[in-house]
């Protein structure tokens, strides 16, 4: 199983995902904000980061650009999660170095799904 | 204070309503997931418990649908959502949308538009799939060129439009009488059919005449195109 970093200020949301993932035996490492988000990513080198898109202190494209340059070619894979998903927004998410973009409302099972996937590929 | 006008106020009002449902998506997840949740161990509960997250799971659903369709109504009125140009065959496109209906089209061979394939072809659905659930066969489609315009007419044989409704119909969400049981539907999708049809410079219009209630999207055609023959 997997550590997970899971990025959302909303205390109900990072708590729906927290209980979905811990379901499939995974362990999330929870962040309210982006600041918080980079911070504890580059400390504890999840195996996946989950991020909001928008968030206080750092936004989810700030903090993705930021792991990226900071972690090289130790970066996990990352995914987006927002409540916007158009074209031009799915495209924001991949030129800020996102590997996987999810829109709200999404089923549990979808990102539980998703996640199983994303770990599947690091792994591969 | 400068005039504002109607085509200005419908954008300004499509840019709020982007925003407001790009907030209610949050709180949807959780409502919606945490029903998920729920239903997940559904064994554990007991039978008004299992029915009530059932209902929750399939309202926030239904919600989330129709949040979807007001994303697209209101990103269609401010412009963010710009309707493709291409040169297509109106006849062929509206035969591939009564397809899986088995409604009979009246239609000629070819009649050319410029406009958006695939969303046309989806509001001619809605325009079907209307007249079927909220109309009374025999269910008719009539595709035709009048003037400078294209108009494909979706007919019913039902008891129509309430009077109260006709004046909302494909401006604002009204309850339709149903055919058949309890009231249902919201005339949301006529309203995104009529933007739509509003995004291509066109319209539609209801209107009920010995018995017979129509749905018409009138669509500009090219200058330079012609319509060929007339097949059923």
């Amino acid at each position: 199983m997997a550590r997970i970093l899971v990025a959302d200020d909303e205390p109900d949301l990072l708590r729906l995902v927290t209980i979905r993932l811990g379901r499939d035996g995974h362990e999330v490492i929870p962040a309210r904000d982006g600041g918080e988000a980079l911070r504890l990513t580059l400390e504890q080198l999840p195996d996946l980061v989950l991020l909001d898109v928008t968030m206080p202190v750092m936004d989810g494209h700030q903090v993705c650009q930021a792991i990226r340059a900071q972690l090289g070619a130790a970066v996990p894979k990352i995914v987006m999660l927002s409540a916007r998903g158009q074209e031009s927004d799915v495209r924001g998410g991949w030129e800020s170095g996102a590997d996987g973009y999810i829109v709200k409302p999404f089923r549990p099972s979808a990102l539980a799904a998703e996640v199983a996937r994303m770990l599947a590929d690091a792994g591969g | 204070m400068p005039a504002v006008e109607p085509s200005e106020t419908r954008a300004a009002f499509g840019g709020f309503l982007d925003d407001l449902v790009h907030e209610l998506r949050t709180p949807l997840t959780a409502i919606a997931g945490y029903a998920a949740l729920l239903a997940d161990e559904a064994e554990l509960l007991s039978p008004d418990a299992r029915h009530a997250v059932g209902v929750i799971d399939a309202q926030s659903a239904r919600l989330g649908r129709q949040l979807a369709l007001v994303l697209e109504i209101a990103r269609l009125w401010s412009g963010q959502m710009v309707v493709e140009r291409e040169r297509l065959n109106l006849a062929a496109l509206v035969r591939r949308a009564a397809r899986s209906h088995h409604v009979p089209v009246e239609a000629p061979a070819r009649l050319a538009l410029d406009g958006d394939n695939a969303v046309l072809r989806r509001a001619v659905a809605v325009l079907i799939d209307n007249a079927i659930r909220h109309g009374a066969p025999p269910v008719t489609v009539q595709v035709w060129r009048g003037g400078s315009s294209a108009l494909v007419a979706v007919c019913n044989h039902g008891s129509g439009l309430p009077p109260a409704a006709v004046a909302m119909a494909g401006v604002r969400p009204f309850q339709a009488p149903p055919h058949d049981g309890p009231p249902v539907g919201t005339g949301l999708s006529l309203v995104w059919a009529a933007a739509v049809a509003a995004a291509h410079h066109g319209s539609l219009a209801y209107a009920r005449a010995d018995g017979v209630s129509c749905f018409t999207l009138t669509l500009p055609v090219p200058r330079r195109s012609l319509s060929m023959g007339k097949t059923t």
